[in-house]
């Protein structure tokens, strides 16, 4: 082989080695991690495989964030980063993405990543800068080696145990004081578990891609019942007044007697235009719902009759938040929608005109007055005036 | 004046693509004619092939395969037609290479006298790109190997529940996870072996032999670098696309066996010097080289059998081991 032909062959090499690692960064997860918040404390997931925590800071200056700790450190690649997704992957030093929005309770952080690891956090050990896991201030990661599979939901504590499903198809009951398994064996669905669970009255409820919403024993992890939809369940459970509603990818909104596993008497389940993802809100005797088909759908608790309705410029699949009677959605149309529970009627939107954030899926948290909304695309973390939507603070959640 | 029907149909074509890319956009328009279409197809497949997507990719692409034959046949045609040509240019060019105006109108004398249209491989070819496209991302947007993957695809998805129901699909068959690639820590490397090797055998059997060196050249490292390149880009892309090319690549092969027998398969390159081409003895090589092309291209058009295949193949076997004597 000529010198030239062989100089050209090794490059066409390099470039097919190069290119076979970043031709599927469009397929990479992104992520869609909401804030979570304990008292001044902010928590977030992040699409580079990161938790950060800020401090909310409230003086006659304004309001502002200020970032407190990282996990893993500035600096560190994130979690996953050495697994490094897929084979001759570009994006493997970044980590991979957290979906799970964290759950706090006593100043300890409970996340799972992409990747398949459940984590416990200690604020004041990852403010001191500690190695991971401080076992004596209640740090763990499950499993100790390997994986479970793919996390995309988020975790639930109730009564020392926590509570997360995983695409492998199991559900995980992890007792929280020492990050070991509470059950015998995890719960076993016939699919993935998307779902983020409900923990009512010593039942945990899940949903799976099985198309069964999975009703079991929080202490025992047995079975107490199961009702089948016509697809796939992603969406959180919610329960009021005794009824679960949930919606699923059959494009229709159950309701299940959360005692008997029964559809629920005198409720017509509520056909829409395309799969439900999200959870739903109850405000009185009323339901509301996001739905992939643009709208968002306020239905009577009992009957299942449509209230109001009201259309966003994007599917609806993030978590809503609740602030007064104000709801508030995220829409793909790179939008936060704020309605009148009562009437669906729009309140405010944000950004105003032509700006717009990324695809809102990541859940809305609402509280004190304010919205805070993660644009996980852009990396950028938001607060919201509740009532008239203005930007109060922004930081970014990159590194 | 009098238009052909393939002419008309082909107008007509082109028109609705304008009306309706000015209608949804280009990608729009794309999305609305080809790819929702194959994407809903190909769940409805899995559906019939009881949730197995690998039968369901492996179905789509015979189907579109065999569809795509005529187009295929006759690109392969005039490629064949237009290399027999390739002395006679090449003639032209010497003799015309300073009068451009007259070089064009020799030029398109020959392909009058020839019969060859020279569009005739570039219409096929362009007519199938769009729809391998269409097929390619299809699979990939069906196996959703991201949880945005999956809910980007709602919109795609017609409104009939046996389909809309059908997502997400499940992704395994045999021993691979169609959304991942084939590769450790779960895989075993061996998709892009055999998505390299495939294509490296439908390479080296369509490639027309030649005498010039410069497209020796060209050929020989076509016959590398393409299955060296789509066995690298299998590393990283999902194994039901994996699977996709190595299913096209062997009905490729069983194509182009039907037409030129394994071609160039077991045959080594002759090395031709260049001088050699210049002299009376070379151009009669090439002569020759482009006498069994449009031997073979006689046999495409009349069907004739195999025996005579055989004879192309040994005559082609012959001329090479002639050519070695000869360098």
């Amino acid at each position: 082989m000529k010198p030239k032909v062989f100089v050209l062959f090794v490059l066409f090499l390099g470039g097919c080695l190069l290119l076979s690692g970043c031709v599927g960064l469009n397929q990479q997860p992104i992520g869609w991690s909401g804030p979570a918040v304990e008292g001044d404390f902010l928590y977030v997931g992040t699409a580079g495989g990161k938790v950060i925590s800020y401090t909310l800071i409230d003086v006659s200056g304004g309001k502002y964030a200020t970032e407190r700790w990282q996990f893993p450190p500035k600096g560190e690649p994130g979690l996953g980063a050495d697994e490094g997704g897929s084979f001759l992957s570009c994006s493997g030093a970044m980590g991979s993405a957290i979906y799970s929005t964290t759950f706090v309770a006593n100043g300890t952080v409970y996340f799972g990543d992409y990747d398949g690891t459940v984590y416990a956090l200690n604020s004041s050990s990852r403010i001191a800068g500690h190695s991971f896991p401080q076992q004596l201030a209640g740090e763990w990661d499950y499993p100790d080696e390997g994986v479970i599979g793919n996390i995309v939901g988020s975790p639930v504590v109730a009564d020392g145990i926590l509570y997360i499903g995983s695409s492998d198809g199991n559900l995980y009951a992890i007792e929280t004081a020492t990050g070991k398994l509470a059950w015998d064996s995890p719960y076993v669905t016939g699919d993935q578990i998307w779902s983020t669970p409900l923990v009512h009255e010593g039942v945990v409820y899940v949903g799976s891609f099985d198309n069964k919403l999975h009703a079991i024993d929080a202490a025992a992890g047995t079975p107490v019942w199961e009702f089948e939809a016509g697809g796939t369940i992603t969406a959180t459970p919610l329960i009021h007044n005794g009824t679960i509603y949930f919606g699923s990818f059959d494009r229709k909104f159950h309701a299940v007697d959360a005692s008997t596993g029964q559809a629920k008497e005198g409720f017509v389940p509520y056909a829409a235009g395309d799969w439900f993802w999200g959870k739903a809100l109850a405000y009185d005797d009323t339901i509301i719902v996001g739905c992939m088909d643009n709208r968002v759908y306020a239905l009577d608790a009992e009957s299942g009759e449509l209230k109001w309705e009201y259309e966003t410029g994007g599917p609806v699949s993030g978590d809503p938040a609740m602030f007064g009677d104000l709801v508030f959605f995220g829409s793909n149309d790179g939008k936060i929608h704020a309605l009148n529970a009562t009437n669906g009627n729009g309140i405010w939107i944000y950004p105003h005109g032509e700006d717009y954030f990324g695809p809102m899926r990541s859940p809305l948290y609402a509280g004190e007055g304010e919205v805070y909304t993660h644009d996980q695309q852009n990396n950028k973390l938001y607060s919201l005036g509740a009532l008239d939507g203005r930007e109060i603070w922004s930081v970014s959640t990159l590194d | 004046m009098k238009m052909s029907r393939n002419r008309l149909i082909l107008i007509l074509a082109a028109a609705a693509l304008v009306v309706l890319s000015f209608t949804y956009g280009l990608i729009d328009a794309f999305n609305l004619v080809l790819l929702d279409p194959f994407l809903n197809f190909l769940i409805l497949l899995n559906n019939l092939f009881f949730g197995n997507f690998g039968i369901a990719i492996i179905a789509l692409t015979i189907m579109v395969r065999l569809l795509m034959t005529p187009l295929t046949l006759k690109q392969q045609r005039s490629t064949k037609a237009m290399s027999t040509l390739q002395p006679k240019m090449k003639e032209l060019q010497k003799k015309y290479g300073k009068d451009a105006q007259k070089l064009r109108q020799e030029t398109a004398k020959l392909y009058k006298e020839s019969g060859v249209n020279p569009m005739g491989c570039l219409l096929p070819m362009l007519i199938q790109l769009p729809i391998w496209i269409a097929l390619y991302r299809s699979i990939l947007g069906a196996l959703a190997a991201t949880p945005e993957a999956l809910l980007g695809l709602s919109d795609k998805l017609y409104s009939v529940s046996s389909i809309y129901t059908a997502v997400p699909l499940n992704p395994n068959f045999l021993w691979l996870n169609l959304a991942q690639p084939d590769v450790p820590p779960n895989g075993y490397f061996i998709l892009p072996v055999l998505v390299a090797a495939s294509m490296f055998v439908l390479q080296k059997m369509s490639t027309v032999p030649t005498a010039d060196p410069q497209q020796q050249s060209t050929n020989k490292m076509m016959i590398w670098m393409m299955p060296l390149m789509f066995g690298f880009l299998t590393l990283a892309f999902p194994s039901g696309l994996a699977l996709f090319w190595i299913v096209s690549n062997i009905i490729g092969i069983i194509t182009q066996y039907f037409i030129t027998g394994w071609g160039s398969l077991f045959v080594r390159t002759p090395k031709v010097p260049a001088a050699q081409v210049e002299t009376p003895e070379g151009a009669a090589l090439e002569e020759k080289l482009a006498a069994e092309g449009v031997e073979q291209q006689e046999r495409i058009t009349h069907g004739k059998s195999r025996d005579k295949r055989k004879d192309g193949r040994r005559s082609r076997r012959a001329g090479t081991r002639k050519t070695r004597r000869k360098s």
